[in-house]
């Protein structure tokens, strides 16, 4: 380069110039060199006969996993209406005088957590207002129901800074009464432990007791939620100001999945109907593997023909039979980015079944780190996972995609692993139920269909 | 440009796709003691070419690589770039086409390669907190049979059919 010539400075300021749109990219610059590396989407065919190579080996792993469609698309069902049952009232007093519309958990705001949205069955009565709950726990209420997307609304969460929610308490032959909503101090990232805040207590005498709502005052919907617990009462050392706050009863940042919406008696549906057959065959589609491959060392992802036209968005699950195998990153005019499970930073909410348990819990979100072996996968994971005293002694349990976020249905198997207890965060170790990288056909998940939609 | 060097280029692209496809294949096992035999190929003819050539060089590179890659073809681009400019550096003073400095270019620009990678990525994405080290080291066993690649196979891949035309500096 001879002293960095001139052409020598315009290469370094081309290449820093690069490397700046690289880190910070502008929307523009990157549909622009998109467009020209377009041609590349038609030199990928050019290893076609690589993937006729691993024919034989596709067939077994396809072959498989058709096979064990039926039974697994059947422990799924038995599991979600497992997971759903969980959430629905379990006090008898609790159960008369209203109705206990499932729902799960299909996103969250962007900019505030304690926004949810929900998917329920349509046609059940789900009105503005109305109280969200989990077992016998408060959880918040529906703000509002989408006009476009019947079936769905959005949710507030009682840690949400400005909700209130009337409370009593009643402790040692006293009762008082205060007013509940947010969150005492800033929750922290993965903070075990929270506390929801107490306002305007009628007796600061009374500082212990299991609190319930009481909207005795409020409107009919509100009512709904009367003798629901929010939490128990303690006192919270503040840095050096000890307040007032209510322990919660539920882990609201990761273990929220499947809820029940009250409702009025006569508008609730007959029994936990699931707001969503993951298994229904309109919602998915057959997206073809141009190469069994990724020459990424660091990554596990594939190219997959699928175009734009397709209407997928960048998120969508894919799966072989019943088995979760990924997520799209890119969907593009040409073709498309598949994330596979081992793909380090794939993100996905999971459902954990605890050999001897019945109901599944909610572990927030799992995180890859990567291939472990050959043959597994390591997940960093946030979420608690409460077992009884083992001695030690690893437990076997069933990772299973949960209700968490609209492009990927609840119940599609992930795969096994052996957990011994350990505090969160910790790695689970787990063993795909799918080796997805020797696949050429993977199914890509498009949405609840039309006709879910009209008879769910 | 003459029709020959034309041919070369398009023979170049098509090798290279065919570099990156095999090493796709290969990496499919789930092992990660693959070389990037489309990086050691570029490097290989990227040692012999004309400073003038280099940067096509890269842009092809970089458009085989982005076939089947995951990566934004910016970020695969750039990373391409860099290799060429500071390969074009170290040809100034030792011959990247020797047996001990293509072992040695290849080791360190397949590392830097696969770290850039993992940069971008971190840096376009900062929820994927992938920048770690254990991520950035996993990039080591690729460098590693890059480099034993790049020793025993360098000047058969500079030699590959179609390629004289672009392959102007002597051996």
């Amino acid at each position: 380069m001879g002293g960095l010539s001139r052409s020598g400075t315009l290469f370094l300021i081309g290449l820093l110039v690069l490397i700046a749109l690289s880190v910070h990219p502008v929307a523009s610059v990157e549909t622009a060199i998109d467009g020209a590396f377009a041609p590349s989407r038609v030199l990928a065919e050019l290893a076609r006969p690589l993937a006729w190579l691993a024919r034989d080996e596709v067939s077994a792993n396809e072959i498989e996993a058709t096979s064990a469609f039926a039974s697994e698309s059947e422990r799924s069902h038995a599991l979600l209406f497992a997971s759903q049952s969980a959430a629905l009232p379990v006090d008898p007093k609790l159960q008369s005088g209203r109705a206990a519309v499932a729902c799960h958990v299909i996103g969250r705001h962007p900019k505030n957590q304690d926004r949810l949205r929900l998917r329920y069955a349509l046609d059940a009565g789900v009105v503005a207002g109305s109280p969200i709950t989990s077992g016998d726990a408060y959880v918040g209420r529906v703000v509002e129901l989408d006009p476009f997307r019947p079936g769905e609304c959005t949710a507030e969460l009682v840690t949400a800074k400005d909700f209130r929610v009337s409370a009593i308490v009643e402790s040692g032959g006293k009762k008082g009464s205060f007013v509940v909503g947010g969150l005492l101090g800033k929750a922290q990232k993965h903070e075990r432990e929270l506390h929801l805040a107490v306002q305007f207590p009628s007796d600061r005498s009374i500082q212990s007791g299991v609190a319930r709502v009481s909207e005795d005052a409020n409107a009919r919907e509100a009512r709904l939620a009367d003798g629901f617990v929010l939490g128990k009462l303690v006192v919270v050392d503040m840095h050096g100001t000890r307040l007032l706050g209510l322990r919660a009863p539920l882990d609201y940042p990761l273990g929220l999945a499947h809820l029940a919406i009250l409702v009025a008696p006569e508008r609730g549906t007959a029994g936990p109907v699931l707001p969503i057959d993951p298994f229904e065959a309109a919602s998915w589609m057959d997206a073809r593997v141009i190469l069994a491959g990724d020459p990424s060392a660091l990554r596990d992802t594939r190219r997959l023909a699928l175009t734009t036209a397709s209407k997928i968005a960048p998120g969508a699950a894919l799966a072989v039979g019943a088995r979760f195998v990924g997520r799209m990153e890119r969907v593009g005019f040409f073709d498309s980015d598949a994330r596979l499970l081992a793909d380090p930073g794939l993100a996905f909410s999971a459902l954990a079944k605890i050999e001897g348990q019945a109901a599944p819990i909610a572990l927030g979100r799992l995180i890859s780190l990567g291939p472990v072996g050959n043959d597994e996968v390591a997940f960093e994971c946030h979420g608690e996972i409460p077992l009884a005293p083992i001695g030690g002694k690893a437990v076997k349990i069933e990772l299973w995609t949960a209700a968490a976020e609209s492009d990927l249905p609840p119940g599609l198997l992930v795969g096994e692993a052996l957990f011994a207890s350990s505090e969160p965060p910790f790695t689970l170790r787990v063993k795909p139920a799918c080796d997805a990288r020797a696949l050429h056909v993977l199914r890509v998940w498009r949405g609840r269909s039309l006709s879910s939609e009209e008879n769910p | 440009m003459s029709a020959a060097r034309v041919l070369a280029w398009i023979l170049f692209l098509v090798w290279a796709v065919w570099a990156f496809a095999i090493e796709g294949h290969l990496a499919n096992g789930g092992s990660r003691w693959v070389p990037d035999i489309g990086l050691v190929l570029a490097l290989s003819v990227m040692a012999r070419a004309n400073v003038g050539d280099t940067p096509i060089l890269a842009l092809f590179a970089a458009l085989a690589r982005a076939s089947f890659g995951p990566e934004p073809p910016i970020v695969v681009l750039a990373g391409f770039m860099g290799i060429v400019f500071f390969a074009l550096a170290a040809r100034t003073t030792v011959e990247l086409a020797g047996p001990l400095w293509r072992t040695i270019a290849a080791l360190v620009f397949v590392f830097a390669f696969n770290v850039w990678l993992t940069f971008a990525r971190s840096m376009r994405d900062p929820s994927a907190e992938l920048a770690h080290t254990s991520t950035i080291f996993a990039a080591l066993p690729v460098a590693i049979t890059s480099a034993i690649l790049a020793f025993a196979c360098g000047p058969l891949f500079a030699h590959l059919p179609g390629l004289t035309p672009i392959r102007r500096r002597k051996w």
